[in-house]
């Protein structure tokens, strides 16, 4: 065990990590929301579309694919900027927070698991 | 150290200075000669998009390897054994910059493989193999874009903390979580990205 001895250098809350964690799972699950919405929705899909062609070089070929992967890096890196800021300097419970992160990722794979979309129609 | 052993030294490290230089002048030479003179367009197949569809395959592969290394370091640090602790900050940040490169490229070769003509892809799995198009490459065409934010999680928890890290067990099982889900994500998209290829190329 000598060889992971070293000492801290500064004393950092888990909040930061939490953050990261948590926003990166907010990410996934907006991908599976908007997958799952295009899907029963045309008017969704077509404003996804639309949504990812506002920024994205060829999105037109590929459809509203881009807006949902748009929407997930806004649901990712937004949250991160809310959370980081909320969270950064507390202490959570790691348990807590590794479990609904966990939960979180297991639903936004079901999510995008396409037989799983019939369930909702 | 006299005259006498600084000139034995160089002696002895000339010539294996001067043979590392020639291999390195003849494996040059070779790989000019391959790219001025192999015939890359057969080996990639027609089509606008072969260069770029190669190029993801070409990054998928690559990183399928880093992350395999990840893995393991993640299973050290789980365990509290990690010695290469650098070298788990550093390949998680690769790994990221690899996700990313190859989910643009997986980007791109998405419009021909997507195209409304009745010869491409998704239109042949929509004809013949439904189930290819409908379930296998739509998971597959979600799950790799997961890969992107939890190495970035992963990585950006590596070199906030840095060393401080491996005193908290917490993190070090939120980390080791993030590269495992990592490597799941992008094991799956890699083996359905073979797969389709192998049924229908773009």
């Amino acid at each position: 065990m000598a060889e992971t001895k070293i000492k801290s250098t500064e004393n950092s809350c888990n909040g930061i990590a939490i953050a990261a964690a948590i926003s990166a799972m907010l990410g996934m699950i907006g991908l599976g929301l908007s997958a799952v919405l295009a899907e029963h929705s045309p008017a969704i899909s077509a404003a996804l579309q639309r949504l990812g062609q506002l920024w994205m070089p060829g999105a037109g070929g590929i459809g509203p694919y881009s807006g949902k992967e748009t929407v997930a890096v806004i649901a990712w890196l937004g949250s991160w900027l809310v959370l980081h800021r909320l969270l950064g300097k507390r202490e959570m419970n790691s348990a807590l927070w590794t479990g609904i992160f966990v939960v979180g990722v297991l639903a936004a794979m079901m999510l995008i698991w396409p037989p799983m979309w019939h369930f909702f129609s | 150290m006299s005259s006498n052993q600084e000139n034995l030294n160089h002696h002895q490290s000339w010539p294996t200075r001067s043979l590392i230089l020639v291999v390195l002048v003849f494996l040059l030479l070779a790989i000019v000669t391959i790219l001025l003179t192999a015939p890359f367009a057969a080996i990639l197949g027609p089509g606008t998009y072969a260069l770029a569809g190669a190029a993801h395959g070409l990054f998928a592969f690559f990183l399928l390897i880093v992350s395999t290394i990840a893995l393991y370091l993640a299973f050290r640090l789980f365990t509290n054994r990690i010695k290469a602790f650098p070298d788990l900050q550093l390949i998680s940040t690769v790994i990221s910059v690899l996700s990313f490169i190859a989910i643009c490229f997986g980007n791109w070769i998405y419009i021909p493989y997507r195209a409304a003509t009745s010869n491409s892809p998704k239109a042949y799995f929509l004809a013949n193999m439904p189930e290819v198009h409908r379930v296998f490459f739509e998971f597959k065409e979600y799950i790799a874009l997961f890969t992107l934010p939890l190495s970035v999680a992963a990585a950006f928890i590596l070199w906030r903390y840095g060393k401080e890290l491996l005193e908290r067990r917490d993190l070090r099982n939120l980390v080791s979580l993030l590269l495992l889900l990592h490597f799941i994500c992008f094991t799956i998209a890699f083996g359905l990205g073979a797969a389709v290829t192998k049924l229908r190329p773009i």
